[in-house]
């Protein structure tokens, strides 16, 4: 495969090769951890996270993992969901979405005060369930 | 009065010489700034920029500029229309030289668009593509892959 580096130049610049990372989909950002030490780093650096996540905001998306407490299970479940924050769009789920309490009766979220990529969401009538939602990579 | 429009002069590293109208030149933050300080008058040498991507940036700036009244739906469609007649490398050149010159717009269009190439790609192909040395051990990247399992179902 043609690569970046195969141009007979010296590699991209680290600043340029993070500017082009920030702009992937959570997901691959994920898979990429293990490609070197130097990237599995570089993706939890304060710069990184809120370039990505001005970008993906940028795109309407709201990349999310959040750990969810569900009924009587005591036993926190991680998840990933990518929200659209489209405006008239309430926060629906684009892609990826694993949320713990589709099909469990849960058909209307409430989404307070989204700041930084940390909000939290409130759902549903007789259930109740507290919910911190992170942006990427400050779950790590 | 268009022959009155100032131009700027600006020399590829290969010798190719383009004259640019003022209003197309400062798309580049970088030449806004050497004409806001008066340096703009003569020739402007670029020693890392081809005249192939030379030509293809002030392409880009031009349509920015021309197309400034146009909605911004049209500007996007316009952008993709430019971004995918580009293969990798030259894209490699092209980030390289939008940094340089600053042009911040085509530098985000020309990253997305890496961004959009490799988003499906395996660690492996990823490496292969930036020429990384994998430095973790097989264990450890056993332990990143099987916390992050979800990650690497291909499917979307």
């Amino acid at each position: 495969m043609q690569g970046l580096s195969k141009t007979g130049r010296t590699d991209l610049l680290e600043v340029l090769v993070l500017e082009i990372l920030s702009k992937l989909p959570v997901k691959s950002l994920t898979r990429f951890r293990c490609v070197c030490r130097p990237w599995s780093s570089s993706f939890q650096t304060p710069l990184f996270t809120t370039k990505h996540l001005q970008n993906n905001l940028r795109n309407n998306n709201l990349n999310l993992f959040h750990k969810g407490f569900c009924g009587d299970t005591r036993d926190g479940v991680h998840f990933f969901s990518q929200l659209s924050t489209e405006k008239g769009q309430n926060f629906s789920g684009k892609q990826n979405f694993h949320l713990p309490f589709s099909g469990k009766g849960w058909s209307y979220l409430a989404v307070d005060d989204p700041c930084n990529g940390i909000l939290c969401l409130a759902g549903d009538r007789d259930k109740v369930a507290l919910l911190i939602w992170f942006s990427f990579s400050r779950f790590h | 009065m268009a022959s009155t429009l100032k131009k700027i002069i600006l020399k590829s590293c290969d010798g190719k010489i383009l004259e640019v109208e003022e209003a197309v030149a400062v798309q580049s933050q970088m030449i806004k700034n050497m004409i806001e300080d008066d340096c703009a008058n003569e020739e402007i040498p670029l020693p890392d920029i081809t005249g192939e991507i030379l030509s293809m940036i002030i392409e880009y700036c031009k349509m920015h500029v021309d197309g400034e009244n146009n909605s911004n739906n049209e500007l996007i469609a316009r952008d993709a229309d430019f971004i995918t007649r580009v293969d990798l490398n030259t894209l490699y050149y092209l980030i390289v030289a939008a940094n340089f010159l600053n042009v911040k717009s085509l530098l985000d269009l020309t990253c997305q668009r890496v961004a959009d190439i490799i988003k499906g790609k395996s660690p492996e192909e990823i490496r292969l593509t930036f020429n990384i040395k994998n430095d973790f051990t097989p264990e450890e990247e056993e332990e990143i892959r099987k916390k992050n399992a979800w990650a690497f179902d291909y499917k979307d």
